[in-house]
């Protein structure tokens, strides 16, 4: 993965002292707290319901073993106890005292991680697929590309008070593992007719309380025009873009308006001013970052499977496990491990230090010193010897992270919800616990089959209720905590978002639709179809009567 | 003494990184232009009012707002000896205050691609300390701050950071081009 050189380095360390020199001219009351407002936010500091969180960002989700154990270390000394990784592939910290961050913020640069721009109006940790690298259905790697978007980002000097927050998302497999359609950009890698390898680019994706898809708006872009092209974008969107209403202020709103067409010449005619700039990435400047994304040594082991296909023939729970939660691999032998964070009783995404510790300890044995962090808050580690999987499975399960759910209705997405935000509405935590109990029966989660619950407690839309198979969204009315649900959202290569099935339920009501919603699903597929399959031939009738029915009765 | 004279007096303001005394009077659309000294009016000002312009005993600067589009400007200002930049901090409809960043885009144009040479200055609400670094790199040589703001404490501002990512309209090497040179 990528190693921070001294230039690097350097930016973070003066970062570092800046941010610290900010907050204590905060506390000492040199600055206001309209003043710092912006700052902090720049630096991943919130001020929240009960405690201030702070957001560390995992650039497209890679981490070391070193950097996991250091945030491990954090959540010991600084926090009580654990994190909390985001639908963003970054991880937040709840109970953190403000006159620590500066202290934290260093920690972190001392293993070549940060917390800036992971909020405010400016462009945020840009994501990817899990699997980059390892995935059997990918092009090319994403993440050099990744890395170089994040070094550009950085602290762009034009770029740092936008109308709004900013998200770039990349892909380069088939399967769009990273939401890229939900990005304010998107970039899908694709060969074009010469063979040559380049980007599809996206614009005016997000999801909150208007909810849109990104439209495309040019169908190839060399490599060498990857910086100027997404300057060319943010260079219209910070000139034009609305700032006179913070709920229609995101480049979404900007692109809708306009069309997609208009919005794309706006861009062009931008564009050829500094497509030959000294933006211009040279072959050189790509080979140098994709030097750091090598390849592990994966003929280092030679073990064979037999062991495994014993252990996998003999034990149905690990066999369960292995079919659940780990992935193909792209390497003949070798195999991607979901770690679950979504325990029964367990908010979805938490993970205590003990874990992490651990976590970090299984990535250095089997899986060459790294793990990723994914859009479903779940963990990975991306290339496991099918040799291991027994031994990894056995200590994963001593310490709740093989709950073999991944990709079904328990795994579902969550935002923290009335419990720590200071937008929230409604709780998401408690209702996430609910259907914990009420769908325990593996057997019957998994004839479910593929099935994204996606839950958020206010419309800012963090849990992505929109793009859900089921969305859930807490709204407030009159002092008590109501429940909305959608239907047939999904946020991969055929995105769509989710239609409103009815009038919201209560607490208890809410776990019950659920429930009625996938009976009808299960009363009327037909042969292997998903859910959301099911949901589009379908339609919305047949569950809205059977939910009101019941309700009715 | 009448607030014209106040403001002449006292003002000062970061030019080049050092601390001057500004001479420049700022000119609100509906108040008189004086009869010299040097002053400031909004860009439809200078436009619309040229017989008072052209009388004026005295140099005259030009005020952007947020709308300003600088490529719809279409006449050239590159021998305007001032130019300012409004940078202020509005309220986004329950979204709380938040400093507004177009000016930092026609920073960045006026500089690079039409090539302005002239004094470069930002106003408003969010001129600061904490914002200076960004907006020299854009291409602003002159800070008029906020009021209330240290001017001494405000110059600490330009040696925090010493290595950038990208490119702007300042000199700084990007790390990925000074890379080419490392290997």
């Amino acid at each position: 993965m990528y190693r921070y050189d001294e230039q690097d380095q350097q930016i973070m360390n003066e970062r570092v002292a800046q941010f610290s020199d900010q907050t204590r001219r905060y506390l000492a009351g040199e600055l206001s707290e309209t003043e710092f407002r912006a700052l902090r936010l720049m630096n991943g500091l919130y001020f929240q319901r009960f405690a201030p969180m702070y957001r560390i960002a995992i650039p497209y989700g890679m981490l070391s073993s070193t950097q996991l154990r250091k945030l491990a270390e954090i959540a010991r000394t600084y926090d009580r106890g654990y994190g909390h990784f985001s639908t963003r592939q970054n991880i937040q910290f709840n109970w953190c005292k403000t006159e620590d961050i500066p202290t934290i913020f260093a920690e972190l640069a001392s293993v070549e991680m940060h917390s800036v721009q992971t909020s405010g109006n400016c462009i945020r940790n840009t994501t990817t697929d899990q699997l980059a690298g390892v995935a059997h259905d990918e092009l090319e790697d994403p993440r050099p590309y990744c890395e170089l978007i994040r070094q550009w980002s950085t602290f762009h000097p034009e770029f740092a008070y936008l109308p709004r927050k900013f998200k770039i998302a990349v892909s380069s497999s088939k399967k769009d593992r990273a939401a890229v359609q939900m990005h304010d950009i998107g970039l899908y890698m694709l060969e074009n007719d010469d063979g040559e390898v380049g980007f599809q680019v996206w614009v005016g994706g997000g999801l909150g309380r208007t909810p849109i898809l990104s439209q495309k708006i040019r169908g190839f872009l060399e490599k060498q025009h990857m910086f100027s092209y997404l300057e060319a974008i943010l260079r219209v969107y910070n000139q034009h873009g609305r700032r006179d209403d913070g709920n229609r202020a995101r480049i979404k709103i900007m692109v809708r308006d306009l069309g997609p067409e208009k919005f794309a010449e706006l861009v062009e005619a931008e564009w050829a001013h500094i497509r030959d700039s000294a933006l211009r990435l040279e072959d050189a400047d790509i080979e140098r970052i994709k030097a750091y994304f090598t390849t592990p040594d994966y003929a280092s082991k030679t073990a064979d499977s037999t062991d495994f296909n014993e252990k996998y023939n003999q034990n149905s729970e690990f066999a369960r496990w292995v079919n659940q939660n780990t992935a193909e691999h792209k390497q003949e032998g070798y195999k991607a491990v979901y770690i679950s964070l979504k325990a029964p009783g367990i908010p979805p995404g938490d993970a205590t230090h003990e874990q992490m510790d651990l976590i970090a300890d299984l990535a250095d044995e089997f899986s060459f010193g790294e793990i990723r962090t994914t859009h479903d808050q779940n963990l990975v580690l991306g290339d496991v010897h099918k040799a291991d999987l027994f031994t990894v499975w056995q200590r994963l399960q001593a310490l709740q992270l093989a709950t073999p759910n991944i990709g079904t209705l328990t795994d579902m997405i969550c935002c923290p919800g009335l419990d720590f935000c200071g937008l929230a509405n409604a709780g998401s935590i408690d209702v996430a616990e609910k259907l914990n109990e009420r769908f325990e029966d593996l057997d019957y989660l998994y004839d479910l089959g593929e099935l994204k619950l996606k839950m958020s407690g206010c419309m800012n839309g963090c849990g992505h209720h929109s793009v859900g198979h089921i969305g859930v969204l807490g709204v407030e009315k009159k002092g008590q905590e109501w429940y909305q649900v959608t239907l047939g959202g999904d946020a991969s290569n055929d995105a769509s978002l989710g239609d409103r099935i009815g009038p919201a339920f209560d607490k208890e009501g809410v776990i019950d639709a659920i429930q009625g919603i996938v009976q009808v699903y299960v009363d009327l597929r037909e042969g292997e179809e998903r859910f959301l399959d099911t949901y589009r031939r379908i339609g919305i009738t047949p569950f809205k009567e059977r939910v009101y029915a019941k309700e009715a009765a | 003494m009448n607030q014209a004279i106040k403001q002449k007096t006292y003002r000062r303001v970061i030019l080049d990184r050092q601390i001057v005394t500004d001479n420049w009077q700022y000119i609100g659309d509906e108040d008189s232009v004086p009869d010299q000294g040097d002053i400031v009016v909004s860009l439809d000002r200078w436009k619309n009012d040229q017989q008072t312009m052209s009388r004026h005993v005295g140099r005259i600067g030009v005020q952007l707002n947020e709308k300003t589009n600088i490529e719809e400007i279409n006449i050239s200002l590159n021998h305007i000896p001032l130019i300012v930049i409004d940078f202020p901090i509005i309220d986004t409809n329950k979204r709380g205050y938040h400093p507004v960043g177009c000016g930092y885009s026609q920073a960045y144009l006026l500089r690079s691609r039409y090539g302005y040479s002239g004094e470069l200055r930002a106003i408003g609400d969010s001129v600061a300390r904490d914002v200076l670094q960004y907006m020299e790199r854009c291409g602003i040589n002159s800070f008029d701050l906020a009021e209330g703001k240290d001017i001494n404490d405000a110059l600490k501002a330009f040696n925090e950071m010493t290595v950038a990512y990208q490119p702007s309209a300042d000199k700084m090497q990007p790390a990925f081009i000074r890379r080419r040179n490392v290997a």
